[in-house]
């Protein structure tokens, strides 16, 4: 199941400013999994997981009008972030039934946590660097071949030595140290670009 | 690359970096870095900061949650989390229980599967069987994806119903819908054909007699569903069949567009479908009504003059941003083939103000079809008269009409005195100015343009003034000297324009009615009598009620009659059944004297004069002093635009009131809130953006509202009950109710005539929400 209960398009429908739904945007496509995998650590199932980033972004989402009416002192990314936390600490510390529909024993066990927004804060910060890093690498992995693709991740993901890595793939460990000083460049470029596009 | 293998060349490792292409280097880079560890520390460096290695090592390796889009990170994956359209045929074709025949695919409910029509948004569309009355039918079946979720299966069932009620040649008729199985379906008739987009892009565009034809049809078919209260949403080529062998269209997906809508999104897919016939409503995310069908139908038949989409971009985005904010390329620098008049239609069906386009899908498919009518007949059949712009009022104007058939039937009497009255009005502006006006005729030109422009556009925001009235510069000295009372009155009309929620009362006859209207509001100072001749200052009030299907029409006209810097008002008002024929001259002239302190505009009953032979047309008199007070009612109008109208007698038995409730249309704007409750056991609460709800303390449901039909004005929120629990369709006649955003308290409200009894039938108990009730929590 990878749909979401509720989408994009109801979403964004409480986005009003074309502009900033472009950012509104970006940022579901990355806090989404963020999320999702942030309630997932709690010990939620997938669904009831599923759930609750609906419910997160509904809040968010329900929250931009204010943002929109007190003007943009505050850089809408920023302010998005700033919410979002806060939204993630309420749905955290929330009662199972506000949580998520059909919520599990699980629900229960989040409910007597409350969650600590300092230690969210934490979280998301590395949760989304993370997504953005993974998005990233799905743009550079397909405009390498595959084994210069290969040699970045054995030795930098799976941190292999590159002489083991350079005979595993029947190339020179020259070869292996050129592959992975490219596609590190082109990794670090593209999250440039990414952030500067405002993802 | 000149120097040996064991030579270090740094600019050399940059270059490589950077993607320079040289493949000499390449190949000396890769031999060196097998030995050279400087350089291998150097290429680290150079190739990113040794954070972002950090960063990469620590984010990459998969997590134990990641979801399958990142876990993997190809770029395949970010698009194999659409729904897999080959995969959703396929699981509604297993679920399919085998047929007996073997050339079938299989049965679903009492039909027999024979193939496959097509893939959409909403699901999977099967052509069957119907073996009990051995017709084909269309049987859309939900997607899987969206039947597993509740919303969107009770918005198919509900929609689907609502479409069902739609009987009309060019509007797909709905067989049945089943609702409650795992997979819900829709049975459809078959239409043999193919889609209008198939159409565009076999032949490009059409000839202007096919638009029209095409153009009619959908009008037609648009004007059936909104008499029922429904909005298509999703007017495009695609959901616009042509049938084979005759020249029908048939309009499908009506009002299922919205069911999909909440649903049919993946985590990273794009908006459902094309955004590109939105309405500019639509596109902001405002909530939209059926003028946004007739912008997306004026999106549709440019397409069809010119071939292409009126609005195109990259993304969705930027198509979105295009409605909103630009108009297109003109139709005839595309296609200089197409008629002026047609152009004038579509452009006005896509003015990005919904009160600037047709009133309604009716009155767009009787004038397209008067044009087909004179393009097939040019000599026999004159072209209707064709709105030139969107400022331009409709052509159903009553007031139009009205003055139209006054000037051609209105007796000699009456006419000279309409006459004196319109003849001051049809004079050149020029020589209405005062006397004390020195500028040059040419300025005085430019500065009357600029003025009344002006006027049209500020009238709402900033207080009418004498020079913009006139249209003239008048002297600060003189300024101050000039009566401000007449402008109060031409300031509040104009402030009033626009549609209204209205409660009147009636009555007479030993028994008092309240019913629910609304009040439409227009005129100006330069935008009637187009058909008579020269535009002139007037104002309509045009009640009807019930709201959904009017009966009751009762027109109210006010004519401002200047004389100097006095004004004078003319009323004429008349009520009439709409059902019923009825001849203008049934209501009656008044006289009306505007009292700035109490705002009122008190309208006696008025003679006409009595002609003098061969004489000039005679001045307005007052009003005829025999005339019983009996014959009189007031208008009041505050400052803000809203209006009462007290004590209008149509006949000796009858007496008219009522006043504005709210201004229908305003944005709504959702409260911050999932659910309150009121003291008698109700609760409020806002379902969705798309409907109010009113419950009972059992938290069953009592009435509702949906969110075309909900308003906020300041602090009031209003809505036109649609909805209640045992009346299956959503309608217009049950009632409105006027609540206090702050508090909650639910002001006022009324159930509306005979549904009283049917609730009444179903057990439903009425009317406790409509009386006040105070609520504790805030909004």
């Amino acid at each position: 199941m990878t749909e979401f209960p509720q989408t994009r398009s109801s979403l964004i429908a409480q986005v009003r400013s074309p502009e900033d739904r472009e950012s509104w945007d970006q940022f579901v496509i990355i806090y989404r999994p963020v999320i999702y995998r942030m309630a997932r650590r709690r010990g939620l199932q997938d669904a009831d997981a599923q759930d609750l980033v609906q419910t997160v972004l509904m809040r968010v989402a329900r929250a931009i009008p204010s943002w929109e009416r007190s003007g943009p002192e505050t850089k809408f990314r920023h302010w998005l972030r700033r919410v979002t936390r806060n939204a993630i600490a309420t749905a955290f510390s929330r009662k199972p039934r506000d949580a998520a529909a059909g919520g599990t024993e699980m629900l229960d066990l989040l409910a007597e946590q409350p969650a600590d927004a300092a230690d969210i804060e934490r979280e998301l910060a590395r949760e989304s660097m993370r997504e953005r890093y993974l998005r990233t690498a799905s743009v550079v992995k397909a405009e390498v071949d595959s084994d210069t693709w290969r040699a970045f991740e054995l030795t930098v993901v799976n941190r292999l030595p590159c002489e083991e890595v350079a005979s595993q793939l029947g190339k020179s460990v020259g070869a292996v140290y050129a592959a992975r000083g490219r596609v590190m460049r082109r990794l670090r470029d593209q999250a440039q670009r990414m952030k500067e596009s405002g993802i | 690359m000149n120097h040996g293998i064991d030579h270090c060349d740094l600019e050399a490792i940059d270059a490589f970096l950077a993607l320079e292409p040289d493949a000499a280097r390449d190949a000396w880079l890769v031999t060196h870095l097998d030995t050279c560890s400087r350089c291998r520390e150097y290429m680290e460096r150079s190739a990113a900061e040794p954070q972002t290695w950090t960063e990469v090592a620590a984010c990459l390796p998969p997590s134990e949650f990641d979801r399958s889009s990142s876990i993997e990170y190809s770029a395949a994956s970010i698009e194999s989390d659409r729904p897999d359209v080959p995969t959703s045929i396929q699981i509604v074709l297993d679920s399919l229980a085998p047929s007996e025949d073997p050339h079938r695919l299989g049965r679903l409910g009492g039909y027999e599967i024979s193939g496959i029509i097509g893939v959409g948004g909403m699901g999977v569309v099967l052509k069957a069987i119907d073996t009990a009355l051995d017709r084909v039918v269309a049987i859309k079946v939900m997607a899987p994806h969206l039947a597993n979720h509740a919303t969107a299966r009770k918005r198919f069932a509900r929609e689907a119903k609502a479409a069902a009620a739609v009987l009309h040649p060019n509007v797909i008729p709905i067989h049945g819908v089943s609702s409650d199985v795992a997979m819900p379906y829709l049975v459809m008739g078959y239409i043999r054909g193919g889609s209008l987009q198939k159409r565009i892009e076999r032949e490009g565009t059409l000839s202007t007699v096919e638009i029209l034809r095409i153009g009619s049809q959908i009008a037609a078919g648009l004007s059936a569903a909104h008499e029922q209260g429904l909005v298509h949403r999703d007017i495009k080529p695609e959901n616009i069949l042509l049938e084979d062998g005759v020249e029908r269209i048939t309009l499908t997906d009506f009002g299922l567009a919205r069911a999909v809508d909440d649903v049919s999104l993946t985590q990273h897919g794009t908006i459902a479908g094309t955004p590109r016939y939105m309405s500019p409503e639509q596109a902001r995310g405002e909530a939209v009504d059926q003028s946004s069908d007739l912008f997306s139908l004026g999106s549709v038949l440019y397409t069809l003059c010119t071939g292409r989409a009126p609005f195109r971009a990259e993304s969705s985005h930027g198509v979105m941003r295009k409605i909103i904010d630009e108009v297109p390329t003109p139709i005839r620098e595309l296609n200089p083939e197409i008629p002026n008049w047609l152009v004038g239609i579509i452009d006005r069906l896509m003015a990005k103000a919904k009160k600037d386009r047709f009133g309604s899908a009716k009155e767009l498919h009787i004038l397209l079809d008067a044009c087909l009518g004179h393009v097939q007949q040019p000599t026999a059949i004159h072209l209707p008269p064709i709105p030139r712009s969107p400022r331009t009022r409709s052509p159903r104007n009553p007031i139009h009409v009205t003055l139209g058939v006054i000037l051609m039937t209105v007796s000699a009497t009456s006419m000279l005195w309409l006459t004196g009255t319109l003849a001051f009005l049809f004079q050149d502006p020029s020589t209405r100015q005062p006397s004390s006006q020195q500028a040059a005729p040419q300025q005085q030109a430019q500065a009357q343009a600029q003025a009344q422009e002006s006027n049209e556009e500020a009238s709402d925001s900033e207080p009418l003034t004498w020079p913009v009235l006139l249209g003239v510069e008048i002297p600060q000295e003189d300024l101050d000297r000039l009566p401000k009372e007449p402008l109060a009155l031409i300031d509040g009309l104009n402030k009033s324009r626009g549609d209204w929620l209205f409660r009147g009362e009636m009555s007479g006859n030993d028994s008092h009615t309240e019913f629910a209207a609304t009040l439409h509001v227009e005129g100006g100072f330069k935008t009637h009598f187009e058909e008579v001749g020269r535009p002139g200052p007037g104002w309509t009030l045009t009640i009807q009620w019930p709201t959904a299907e009017p009966v009751h029409k009762w027109t109210v006209f006010l004519l401002p009659i200047m004389e100097g810097y006095d004004l004078q008002w003319r009323g004429h008002a008349q009520y009439a059944r709409v059902d019923e024929e009825s001849n203008p001259l049934d209501g009656r002239f008044y006289d009306g004297h505007w009292d700035l302190a109490s705002r009122t505009l008190t309208l006696p009953v008025a003679q006409p004069p009595m002609p003098r032979d061969g004489d000039e047309p005679e001045a307005p008199v007052g009003p005829d002093q025999d005339s019983d007070a009996d014959g009189q009612f007031t208008v009041t109008i505050k400052e803000n635009g809203e209006l009462e109208i007290n004590g209008f007698q149509p006949n000796e038995t009858i007496t008219l009131s009522g006043e504005t409730v709210a201004r229908i249309g305003e944005p709504y704007v959702e409260p911050d809130l999932n659910q309150l409750t009121l003291p008698n056991g109700y609760k409020v609460f806002f379902a969705s953006r798309l409907q109010v709800s009113l419950v009972d303390s059992e938290g069953s449901g009592v009435a509702g509202a949906r969110l075309e039909k909900i308003g906020c004005h300041e602090d009031i929120i209003f809505g036109l009950i649609t909805q209640r629990e045992g009346i299956a369709e959503p309608d217009d006649k049950l009632g409105y109710f006027w609540m206090d955003s702050a508090t909650g308290e639910i002001i006022k409200g009324m159930e509306l005539g005979p549904w009283s009894e049917k609730l009444r039938e179903l057990g439903v108990n009425e009317p406790q929400m409509l009386n006040p009730e105070q609520v504790g929590p805030k909004f």
